[in-house]
Parts: structure tokens; sequence; C-alpha cells
């Protein structure tokens, strides 16, 4: 995606920060370019994050890169215009997404919320006085899933494919293009039937029932839909070619996913864990690869090279993998085949 | 002729009383419906307005397609409702404690979560009504009234001055 497309995408997003996104939108386009993320806390200096640093910005658009006079300050009121502006002055409408801690924007962006929990026993029902707000710039990247499409579809045929890193690898990128590109059959030509079940609404970022990313012609968003409940009800209502969904690891997504296996449909879902060892830690998800619903393992690097393949591993390998550490006591892949 | 135009007087703020309670009827059912597209469908305030305005009983008012302009506009809804309330006043036979009320059902609309939502149309829903009740006890009383005072004064000028 280039810079001048980015610095849109960034002065889109900062529209929803009432006066600090007035402020941000005259920034050099280089900065805006490169911004991942606007951070806003009551009190504070707004921080703006780049891929390898945070800086602050001056009232006169100039970057800082430690605090000092003149920087752009949030107020109380700033943080109540931003989320006022961010909930479209419809929190009702919001509720679920403000539990859950974001807010999805239109043109894709995320509104990240942090306040005081309200809590009803031990279940979080709201939060109150937004202390933060973190604004992720929504990015998509064409052709991020290149390498990862290769693998899933092999001879016409998808295998179920889990995806597997650290936080910030690019985990949600690759699969919202992997979407795109089997939905439009960039790859063999064929459009497979793609249902999306995207409960944190990453993937497809849907705004008003009409998803913000491009996900090609023959995509269904399950929008909101708990994993679990969303990838039963694709196979039951959708008969997709294949079922797509973001950070597996519950109980109840484990078992949909089996159930999807024994429908004949393919899953294809990310789950956080920067190696095998770490994904096989947890039960379900152990449980989950020991029953073959996954033939292939994609293992991608951290944050430094976002969308990156580390490994690949196969049906077998994932479900005898036994881990072994070097001397340095760093987890070997061998098992991995390297990529 | 004075006879006409005092008759006209008369009659024009009896009409005006009946506007009144017409106009009060479109608003709590207006309300209603907010609080059935929020109960039901959680619609943010901006879908609310239009699906309200689209239908033309209540698109009368101005009130609800002025705000969604409004909104567009400034991105704040109780600033939009406010600026639509003023500008639709022309239209409307609303009195002071009428206008009071709508304005701080707008202000609180859409600040809260659902909950919150459904109990202010209710609030507001049932403060309206009660403004109706007094509304058509006006009309009933001094409707009438005024259209006889009219006539009255009328006849009365007429008798006393030629």
């Amino acid at each position: 995606m280039d810079e001048q497309m980015m610095a849109e995408r960034f002065n889109d997003a900062a529209k929803n920060l009432g006066r600090i996104g007035e402020l941000l939108a005259s920034l050099p386009r280089q900065l805006r370019g490169k911004a991942h993320e606007i951070r806003l806390r009551s009190g504070r200096p707004v921080v703006i994050s780049l891929p390898d640093c945070d800086v602050f910005v001056t009232v006169g658009g100039a970057i800082a890169y430690s605090i000092r006079g003149g920087l752009i300050e949030t107020s109380r009121t700033d943080i109540e215009d931003a989320f006022r502006i961010i909930c479209s002055s419809s929190v009702h409408s919001h509720q679920h997404e403000i539990k859950n801690g974001y807010i999805t924007l239109i043109g894709g962006h995320r509104a990240g919320i942090c306040g005081t929990a309200v809590t009803q026993g031990s279940e979080i029902t709201n939060i109150r006085d937004i202390s933060s707000i973190n604004l992720r710039i929504a990015r998509q990247i064409t052709g991020a899933a290149d390498k990862i499409s290769a693998v899933a579809l092999v001879d016409g045929k998808l295998h179920g494919t889990l995806v597997f890193g650290p936080p910030g690898c690019g985990k949600t990128t690759v699969l919202r293009d992997l979407a795109r590109q089997l939905s439009c059959g960039t790859r063999d030509g064929r459009c497979r039937r793609v249902a999306i079940v995207d409960e944190r609404g990453e993937i497809a970022a849907t705004y008003h029932g009409k998803p913000q990313n491009d996900l090609g012609p023959s995509c269904d968003v399950l929008d909101g839909y708990p994993k679990g409940e969303g990838i039963l009800q694709a196979v039951r209502s959708l008969s997709p070619d294949v079922i797509i969904c973001d950070e597996i690891g519950g109980e109840n997504d484990a078992r949909a996913v089996i159930a999807s296996l024994n429908a004949g449909v393919a899953v294809i879902a990310t789950a956080h864990a920067s190696s095998l060892d770490e994904l096989f830690a947890r039960p379900h998800l152990s449980e989950l690869l020991h029953s073959g619903a996954f033939k292939k393992g994609i293992l991608l690097y951290g944050r430094e090279n976002p969308g990156k393949i580390e490994a690949i591993f196969e049906e077998g390998e994932l479900s005898v993998y036994k881990s072994s550490r070097n001397d340095n006591g760093i987890y070997s892949l061998h098992s991995g085949r390297a990529v | 002729m004075v006879f006409i135009v005092c008759t006209a007087a008369g009659l024009y703020k009896s009409a005006v009383l009946s506007k009144r309670v017409r106009q009060l009827e479109a608003f709590v059912g207006a309300i209603n419906l907010i609080s059935t597209e929020i109960r039901y469908f959680a619609s943010p305030v901006e879908d609310i307005m239009q699906k309200v305005n689209a239908l033309e009983e209540y698109a009368q008012l101005q009130v609800f397609g002025i705000c969604k302009k409004n909104f567009l506009k400034l991105r704040d809804f109780p600033k939009a409702w406010m600026l639509s309330l003023i500008e639709a006043k022309p239209q409307l036979a609303l009195n002071a404690g009428d206008f009071e009320t709508l304005l701080w059902f707008g202000k609180l609309l859409g600040t809260t979560d659902l909950e919150g939502q459904t109990a202010n149309c209710e609030r507001y829903g049932k403060l309206l009504e009660q403004r109706l009740t007094h509304a058509k006890e006006d009309m009933l009383k001094r409707g009438k009234m005024y259209s006889s005072l009219g006539v009255l004064a009328g006849v009365f000028i007429i008798v006393i001055f030629f």
C-alpha cells in the first residue's frame, strides 16, 4: 500500500478524533503514511505509533521523540468528543463492542477503548470514564497471503490451515487477504464460497452491514457471532467451501471446527502462539491439532516481518509434535519446513 | 371586514391549539418508534432519524429530516437536534415547555446503553403524553372560546364603532 494511500487512510481515521484529528491531518505525509496507530490518553500527549517507534507531535506539526514543551495534549473533553464521534452519538448501537473494548469504524479502522470497567458479577457490562483511545488505522495489503494461499490450496483442494504467530505478526492481515483471494479465485480462477466468522469485526470490519475491507464477491460475513456458534451456523445455512475465523482457542471453537470438518468444510483460522510449544500448551488447540482438523500449520515471523512465513508444518507434524530445546533454551522448530 | 378579521383571528388561535395537539401526538408516536428502533435493532441515531423522517406522519414535523442533515454536518447529535428544533420552530405550534421536553429528550438520545435509552424514551414519551393530555384539555376549553371570542369581538367592534 503506497504512502499516499496510507496518508489518506490516516486522515480518514483521524476524522474520528475531533479537534485532535484536525490537528493531526496537517502532519507531513511521510509520517501519516507510516503511522499504524494514534493513541489518545486523557491529560497526556498524543502519541503516533510508527512501525519502529512511538513519537509525539508538537502543536506546530513537528515530531518529537521525547516529552518536551509544546506537544499536542489530549484533554478529557477531547476524549469525550472523540468517543462521541466514534460511537456516532449512538452508544447503544455499540454496546457489545464497547464491552469488548473496541469499536469498528467506517473505513475499517478500529478504536480500542480503555476506561473504568462497570461489572456485574465477574462480567464486564460496560466501560465508563473513558481515559484512552487507541485508534488503529486500517490497512489492507493485497498479496499478503500469496504464499499462504499456495500452502492452503493445493491442486484445487483447500486444506484446513492454522496460521499462528506472536501478536503483531500480521495474522489478521494475511487472513483478510486470503479470504479475498479465495473469494475472487485469484489463485486458480475458481471463486470459492467463503464464510467469515468475524467475532471481533477485525477481518471484514463491517460497518452498518457493509464490509469495509475488500473480501471479493463470494464472501459471507457473520459479523459479531461468537466463533463456535458462527462456524456451526455457517455450516448449517451457508454451505461454504471454506470457513475463515480469527483467533480460535476456546472449547466451543474447537468443537465447532471439528463439526465443520465432519461436514466436509475446511476451516482456516489463526491462533496466538509464537511456537508449536505454545500452541500445544493450550489444551483446546492441542486437542484440535490432534484431531486432524488442520492439515497445515503456518508459523509467521514476529512484528518485525509482518505476514512473512517462518515455517510450515504438515498434518503429521502438527499432531505428533514434540518440542525440543537447544542449549540456549530456544525452541527449535525442527519439524517445520523452512521457507 | 372588521368582523372577518376578528373571526379569522379567533379561528387561527383555535387552530393553533389543534395543531399543537396533532404535533404532540406525532412526537409521542415518533418517540415510540424511536424506542422500538433502539430496543429491537439498536439502530444508530442517524438511521433512526432517517427512518422516522421517511414516514409521512412524522416528516411533516420537519425536525427529523433537518436533524439528520445537521448530524451529518456536525457529527454531534445533541447539537444537531437542538438546531433542528430551532430551525423547525416556525412550523411548530408547540409551547416553551414542549420544546424544553423535546430538547432534553434529544440531549440524552444515544448517550447511554440500550437499557438507558429505553428508559429515556419511556420517560420522555410519558412526559409528552402528559403535555398532550393538557393540550387536548386546552383545545377543548380554549379552542371554542377563541372562535366565539373572535366572532363576538367582531360584532362588538362593529356595534361600538359603526
